[in-house]
């Protein structure tokens, strides 16, 4: 009498795919998975200790895929998900003759997964000032791309079904410090794994002193940049894959602000990132090494965006006054960057068009990307809104009704539902 | 038959006459929330710009503002909180015709943001129920005229990559 579990995979054809690699991870050690017994990949359960472990399955042109397992039993193994259990795999309990020892027990994962991988990564800000879960928000996100309707507006309203059975959705939480990446389950959503960036959890102690904010750079814990190379890994492992990148976070025109660090002098003024900066910088993609993957990542069509602010008051300042001017080339004393300037409504125009917009993140991400970039529009910020258990972040659109009227009449650029801009490569 | 009006005041002239009230006047206490300040709005006389950290008046707002705010706040309690943290260290304190003031939080450019529980926390994260009223921009230019750039990143400037700014 023995238990093996048995891993098989089918392509949405119905078609078998041999994996590249299984194995059941307990800790740190591996254990491999074999053909055994012309039963397909299999792994004696006999020697795995009780207790959580993962399955780790890689597939052709996928990312490892892992599965929270529970095996229990002392004498006899058996083994199961842990938590919600995946709806992109059967788990089956059969019987097979073991020859002269009897029969054996077969823990059977039968997974139906799609040829082409398929991923959405979020990424949720430690809202540092205002102590609230942005991780909510990225949530309601996840389960909206599932469920193909959201409340984003207010009202229900009907957007594509991005994510499906077999899509991963890889959250960053900047409060905690976790990658957590999920997969549909049979029920809400299994957990596949959760790892903490870094080597430390965010310091959330200590407020917004300098100390603290000192310690949160030179920790080495969850950054921009391990998003990034997150998304450059997929690049590599399956090109493509990537249909989504949210962030909800503050946010300036520099770029989302994932903890709230800051740049030191020696990097400040350079294109080189400081890395002790925890925070999304414009400049990033300038020297990010590894670009190429960060653009291969995206599938066709695919697309980010940031929903938090651009709350410039200056950008906000000026676009009033060319919105009210009567006489657009009549020149106007306005101050910018504590500088005073004489201009007109038509240069405030230009300067938009031509520098401010140019020097967003958004546009800095998309033009690296290759993609579409949704933020909110230069001098606007963003509301949270709480539609019964759902969480928002969205543009005001008649907070902002003479911004948007000048964006639209001068520029010719309009919001999306949420309010905000897209930002082309 | 006696109308009703009559019979009021034919019983009223019956009433032992008042003893006149000498104590000084009660603040009328009154719940820090939104609602509440929007059914006060047209009493607002003042509004005075107050340090979070020792509670210190640092300023007053232009009182050639107060006709407009009043009409914001009076529009009603807005959907949904400001993501924006607030500009400054500061709360804006309302001072009324009649009562006790409210304490506000100028929160992006356009709202302030009461919170009943605690009025000079400006965090609502475990702040039950905040709410929001609209404010007009020309308040919070009057703010930083008076209190300097916001130090927090959000409102700033700096990172557009562009050494001689947009112009």
């Amino acid at each position: 009498m023995s238990e093996h579990a048995v891993v098989k995979v089918k392509d949405e054809n119905g078609a078998d795919v041999t994996p590249k690699s299984v194995a059941v991870v307990i800790g740190t050690t591996s254990h491999a998975f074999a053909d055994i017994a012309g039963q397909g990949l299999s792994l004696d359960l006999a020697a795995l200790a009780a207790g959580e472990a993962k399955l780790v399955v890689t597939l052709p042109d996928h990312p490892e895929l892992a599965f929270s397992l529970k095996i229990s039993g002392t004498g006899s193994k058996s083994v199961g998900f842990d938590g919600n259990s995946p709806l992109c795999c059967t788990l089956s309990k059969q019987t097979a003759s073991d020859g002269a020892a009897g029969t054996r027990t077969l823990f059977v994962f039968g997974f139906a997964m799609t040829k082409k991988h398929t991923e959405v990564v979020l990424a949720a800000g430690w809202d540092y000032h205002g102590g609230a879960d942005n991780s909510l928000y990225a949530k309601t996100w996840r389960d909206d791309l599932w469920s193909g309707t959201t409340y984003g507006t207010g009202s229900k309203t009907t957007i594509p079904k991005v994510v499906t059975p077999t899509t991963v959705v890889t959250l960053f939480d900047f409060k905690t410090g976790n990658r957590t990446r999920y997969i549909k389950g049979k029920s809400d959503w299994h957990r596949m794994d959760k790892v903490l960036q870094g080597t430390v959890a965010t310091d959330t102690a200590g407020g917004e002193t300098d100390v603290a904010i000192t310690k949160r750079h030179d920790d080495d814990s969850i950054s921009i940049v391990h998003v990034y190379g997150y998304i450059q890994d997929l690049g590599v492992a399956a090109a493509g894959s990537l249909l989504r990148l949210d962030i909800f976070s503050h946010a300036w025109v520099g770029g989302p602000i994932m903890i709230n660090t800051f740049e030191t002098a020696a990097f400040s003024s350079t294109t080189t990132r400081d890395p002790g900066d925890k925070d999304g910088r414009s400049k990033d993609f300038d020297s990010m090494a590894r670009v190429a993957d960060l653009k291969k990542a995206f599938a066709s069509g695919g697309t980010a965006k940031m929903w938090g602010c651009q709350a410039t008051t200056d950008n906000r300042t000026i676009v009033r006054a060319a919105a009210r001017a009567k006489d657009k080339s009549a020149k106007m004393k306005i101050t910018y960057a504590g500088k005073d300037f004489d201009i007109s409504a038509d240069e405030i125009a230009t300067a938009i068009r031509t520098k401010i917009l140019p020097n967003t993140y958004m546009k800095a991400l998309a033009k690296a990307a290759g993609i579409t970039m949704h933020g909110a529009p230069p001098g606007m910020g963003a509301n949270l809104r709480a539609v019964g258990s759902r969480n928002y972040m969205y543009v005001d659109q008649s907070t902002y009704a003479l911004e948007y009227k000048w964006y639209a009449d001068v520029l010719g650029l309009k919001p999306d539902a949420t309010g905000y801009f897209a930002y082309v490569p | 038959m006696m109308r009703k009006g009559l019979l009021c005041v034919v019983l009223a002239a019956c009433r032992p006459q008042p003893v006149p009230d000498t104590t000084p006047p009660v603040v009328e206490a009154h719940e820090n929330t939104a609602a509440a300040l929007v059914g006060a709005a047209a009493r607002v006389v003042a509004i005075e710009i107050v340090a979070l950290d020792d509670r210190r008046v640092i300023a007053t707002c232009d009182a050639a503002l107060l006709a407009d705010v009043r009409t914001a706040i009076a529009g009603g309690v807005r959907e949904g909180l400001t993501a924006t943290p607030p500009a400054w260290p500061v709360a804006l304190r309302l001072l009324m015709q009649d009562g006790a003031p409210f304490i506000a939080h100028l929160v992006g450019h356009d709202r302030l943001r009461l919170c009943p529980a605690d009025p000079w926390r400006d965090c609502i994260a475990d702040t039950p129920a905040p709410g929001e009223v609209a404010v007009p921009f020309e308040l919070f230019e009057d703010v930083a005229a008076k209190v300097g750039m916001p130090p927090r990143p959000e409102y700033g400037t700096d990172g557009t990559r562009s050494s001689s700014g947009p112009f």
